[in-house]
């Protein structure tokens, strides 16, 4: 569920980085301020733990098909939701660095949709409060699978909003959600039932470490301020959607007639003019943004496939470039 | 079990790229996190069907590969297993618009994915993580986060190792294929046990070394001429191949040719 490059336009992935960015420096801070350092390492290590966790297939009996852990629960679970919050979105890191699963401009993308959801919704607003009743092994799977699915379905309801806003595609918004959110579901469940192996495995073993932990996240949650900054970032996103819904009359617009019945969403305020003037601002080729994608994309068409024989040339004169570094590199012993 | 294989070979064939001599290898790595953000946000800029102008933007894989002697045949590799998610899109976008927009939009998504991924991977290929973290704390990123990046970095192969033993010893006790979901605590519950003891081990020789919350990370990146040039060289070739239709200029020398 990695979101990558291709997908994305750079308003959509820059403004995620921007947001995330902010998460994890307030995460910092509030790590700092109830500094405790034994924390470092242990949050290095489960991030080298969760990382080598995800890469083991679990098969699910009589079903032929298998599942893996996603481990932004766990995080939370075991470091408490602004420290795993910071590993997951480390983990994240090394996995578009070194692996490209997830892009480096989707890395902000990427951070929401797997790690924000699970740490800041999924963590305090279901697990916490199931576990609040006790400790027992049909709590901790409640909790698990609960949290599981629901930052499963945030996540996944993230990715096809970040793609339909790229505009990279023209998957309608309704079909893409169609596809998306029962693919998750099933992911989502797994995902909660390893993580509630895992918690309850620990907690028969070694439960004093769930419940130190327990009493060490009490209270440190501030949920006035989560609430409110996630009402900020719906806004946020909100206005990019208003705005482009009424820019670009295609898929999403489709969709919103669908839902609303009116064809554009009521933002035509000064807000939503503003950000269309900061948009022609900020794009890098005004002329090529996707405002004018589709008046001009049937022109385009033409000239693209004329282009064919121009593309393979450019491509041979690249490749020749690269021999010819090569060649000189190996004549000249450089 | 051959995930976790696959990926420690992957890392140390970073790790082994990482250690070169080359040109490439020696700019500074804040100027190579630079110019593949810019090249990613230009190649990701162009719309769908303007498979054209993302031809030009194939020059920036190729330079880098061929003056930094990475050997390119598993770079490729994992530019190909990264691609089946966004083929999977493509083709959900095919079967919705068949049309001839349609299959363009298929190849600028996988065309783009192809350019983005390499363009990542060689950043990587040639500057390695110590340099990239080097670079992350030049442009401001939070002592903490690389701190807990690079400790997550170093553990990966350890714990994938691990990891390794454990699913062998699994796998050859059992006779069917695979480990069953209901196992996942044992595994994964043991493993957690054993990682979170060795944090305490860590803590105890982090402090017996004097550790105070500072991450030394040795000497200084520097700028150098070579690295100012190459930021300017690539962004003016960016710019140009923004603005100007290169493959449409190929056409028409190729028109008058012929």
């Amino acid at each position: 569920m990695h979101m990558s490059d291709a997908l994305i336009s750079p308003l959509v992935g820059g403004s995620m980085i921007i947001l995330t960015s902010a998460a994890t420096n307030y995460s910092i801070n509030k790590i700092k301020y109830e500094y405790d350092d034994k924390k470092i390492p242990l949050m290095g290590v489960m991030g080298a733990f969760v990382f080598a966790a995800q890469m083991i297939n679990f098969t699910i009996p009589g079903t032929g098909s298998s599942g893996h852990l996603g481990g932004g629960l766990l995080l939370s679970i075991f470091l408490g939701p602004y420290a795993g919050f910071i590993t997951m979105a480390t983990i994240l890191l090394i996995q578009a660095l070194l692996f490209a699963d997830g892009g480096l401009l989707a890395y902000g993308c990427n951070v929401l949709n797997l790690g924000f959801y699970s740490a800041f919704i999924a963590y305090p607003f279901i697990y916490k409060k199931i576990i609040s009743k006790g400790y027992s092994k049909k709590n901790i799977f409640t909790a698990s699978i609960l949290s599981a699915i629901v930052s499963l379905q945030l996540g996944a309801f993230s990715v096809v909003l970040q793609t339909v806003l790229s505009g990279k595609t023209e998957l309608p918004f309704t079909t893409f959600l169609l596809l998306m959110q029962p693919i998750h579901l099933a992911i989502g469940i797994v995902e909660g039932i390893i993580t509630a192996f895992v918690v309850s495995y620990v907690y028969k073993v070694q439960p004093e470490i769930l419940e130190d932990k327990e009493k060490e996240h009490n209270e440190k949650l501030n949920y006035k301020k989560i609430l409110v900054s996630f009402i900020l970032i719906t806004a946020l996103t909100g206005g990019i959607l208003s705005w482009y819904a009424s820019s670009y009359p295609d898929g999403l617009e489709w969709s919103i007639l669908k839902t609303t019945g009116s064809e554009e969403l009521e933002a035509k305020g000064a807000f939503h003019q503003y950000f269309g003037k900061l948009q022609e601002k900020v794009s890098i080729m005004p002329d090529y943004n996707f405002k004018n994608a589709k008046e001009n994309s049937d022109g385009k068409i033409g000239t693209s496939t004329s282009g064919i024989l121009g593309s393979s040339a450019t491509l041979g004169v690249i490749l020749l470039i690269g021999y010819a570094i090569k060649r000189f590199k190996k004549t000249n012993n450089v | 079990m051959s995930k976790l294989n696959y990926s420690l070979r992957q890392i140390r064939f970073l790790d082994e790229c990482s250690e070169g001599k080359s040109l490439i290898h020696r700019i500074n790595p804040i100027v190579k996190i630079l110019v593949t953000l810019i090249y990613i946000i230009c190649v990701v800029s162009l719309e769908g069907y303007e498979v054209n102008r993302l031809i030009p933007f194939f020059l920036y894989p190729v330079i880098i590969i061929s003056l930094s002697d990475i050997p390119i045949a598993p770079l490729l590799k994992r530019t190909v297993i990264s691609l089946p998610f966004i083929l999977g899109i493509g083709f959900l976008n095919l079967l919705i618009e068949r049309n001839l927009h349609g299959l363009l939009i298929f190849l600028s998504l996988l065309i783009k994915s192809i350019l983005t991924v390499l363009s990542s991977l060689l950043l990587i290929a040639t500057t390695g993580m110590d340099n990239i973290a080097k670079g992350l704390l030049a442009l401001k990123v939070p002592k903490i986060f690389v701190l807990q990046l690079m400790m997550t970095y170093k553990y990966i192969l350890i714990f994938t190792e691990e990891l390794i033993t454990s699913v062998n010893a699994y796998e050859l006790r059992s006779s069917e294929g695979g480990i069953s979901l209901k196992f996942a605590g044992n595994i994964l519950g043991r493993f957690f046990l054993r990682v979170y003891d060795r944090a305490k081990n860590i803590y105890n020789s982090m402090i017996l070394r004097g550790f105070n919350g500072e991450f030394n990370i040795g000497k200084k990146i520097s700028f150098a001429n070579k690295d100012i040039i190459f930021l300017i060289l690539w962004i003016i070739y960016f710019v140009l191949i923004m603005f100007f239709d290169v493959v449409k200029f190929f056409e028409l020398i190729l028109g008058v040719v012929t």
